[in-house]
């Protein structure tokens, strides 16, 4: 979502060094590559589809590099079982086995072994939740752009983006817009002496302001 | 001082920027000429205030003209600056409209002028030509204050004190 249709939210980055041969990028890409979930998993699933069809994973110059960008969505999938279901399956699983074994009290390999067959079988039953965000990263002007504002999806983004590409992300903010273009060192190095109260002292100066 | 404590220590220059840009505005003064050419900024409607001490304080003002509205200015010297605003930014006939969050300088529900390609490839290009635009549009207005910030910070101070006196 975001790179070819939709919404227009997202969070820019730097990249920190050079674009290396596509042959070897493509490589790392189907490397870093999305994998489906298991019936075993527990946790989330994450890596790279093609943005254009999550579904695809068979990385091709084509269909990643379209002139100075590279196109790619992240796409990460985790199993979500409704909690209460499986608490009331785990719970008459149990009763079903301490009726049917006489026991009073169900030893803890007992319990974590009805747990682990209840979540099975409503992983059987259900789809993973999949959520797929597109990036572009423009690397003649060496900056990315991935649409979510989601913390969580930019921290996975930042981690898989570095072990993929071996590249520093650094985040968009005033500092490094400064810093990507607009001063020099000297008027840089200024901004660290700037007093952050003035805007406060013109706004606290006022008759209106609180004590 | 590394990169983190950069970022972090300078994140205050978003927010002045935006009250800035909020004051040169509604002092007649928003047009601002761009690599040559003019570009026009409105504040639209939604803005949102913040404490300077403790960020979860806010003020959020939505639909209308929250810009020109009595309340946003009692925000102000209430002690809490703006932090989010939507703006809208014409350049020739082409408009752009976005929410700007100012601690990041990042853009959301962002709208762009039309794209008119129709093969895919070509609309691709032509919708990261547009965002191009309208975040260099951003940093030059950006620019435009952080020389103002370096190099006459107390007379633009002054007068924005006066426009909240005034207004």
């Amino acid at each position: 979502m975001g790179a070819l249709e939709g919404s227009l939210s997202y969070r820019q980055y730097f990249v920190d060094g050079e674009l290396n041969d596509h042959d070897a990028l493509l490589e790392r890409i189907r490397h870093h590559s999305f994998s489906s979930l298991n019936l075993e998993d527990e946790e989330p699933k994450w890596g790279w589809v093609c943005a254009a069809n999550p579904l695809d994973v068979d990385f091709r110059r084509d269909n990643v590099f379209f002139n100075q960008y590279v196109v790619l969505a992240l796409r990460q999938d985790r199993w979500r079982l409704p909690a209460a279901l499986l608490k009331a399956r785990v719970n008459d699983a149990r009763l079903k086995l301490m009726a049917s074994s006489g026991k009073e009290r169900l030893a803890r390999h007992e319990r974590d072994a009805i747990m682990e067959e209840q979540k099975r079988q409503l992983k059987e039953k259900s789809l993973p939740a999949m959520s797929v965000v597109d990036m572009a990263w423009d690397t003649a002007g060496k900056s990315v752009r991935f649409w979510t504002h989601n913390n969580a999806m930019n921290e996975l983004f930042q981690e898989l983006f570095e072990e993929t590409f071996q590249l520093h992300l650094v985040p968009l903010s005033p500092y490094t817009m400064a810093a990507n273009g607009l001063l020099e060192d000297e008027a840089l190095e200024a901004l660290f002496e700037l007093d952050p109260d003035d805007l406060s002292k013109v706004v606290f100066d006022n008759a209106d302001a609180p004590g | 001082m590394d990169l983190y404590d950069q970022i972090e220590s300078t994140r205050f220059l978003g927010v002045e920027f935006l009250s800035w840009l909020w004051f040169r505005v509604s002092a007649g003064r928003s047009v601002f000429e761009l690599d040559g050419q003019p570009l026009e900024v409105e504040f639209d409607n939604q803005m949102t205030f913040e404490t300077t001490l403790a960020e979860t304080e806010r003020t959020r003002l939505m639909g209308g003209a929250p810009s020109e509205s009595p309340e946003a200015l009692q925000a102000m010297r209430c002690g809490k600056v703006v932090t989010v605003a939507k703006l809208r930014l014409r350049r020739e006939d082409r408009e752009y409209s976005f929410v700007l969050n100012a601690r990041a300088m990042s853009i959301a529900s962002a709208k762009i002028p039309a794209v008119l390609s129709k093969q895919d490839d070509d609309r691709f290009y032509e919708r990261m030509d547009l965002l191009s635009e309208l975040e260099s549009s951003l940093q030059g207005l950006f620019g435009v204050f952080l020389k103002i910030r370096l190099e006459r910070w107390q007379h633009e101070l002054e007068a924005m004190r006066e426009w909240v006196q005034a207004s």
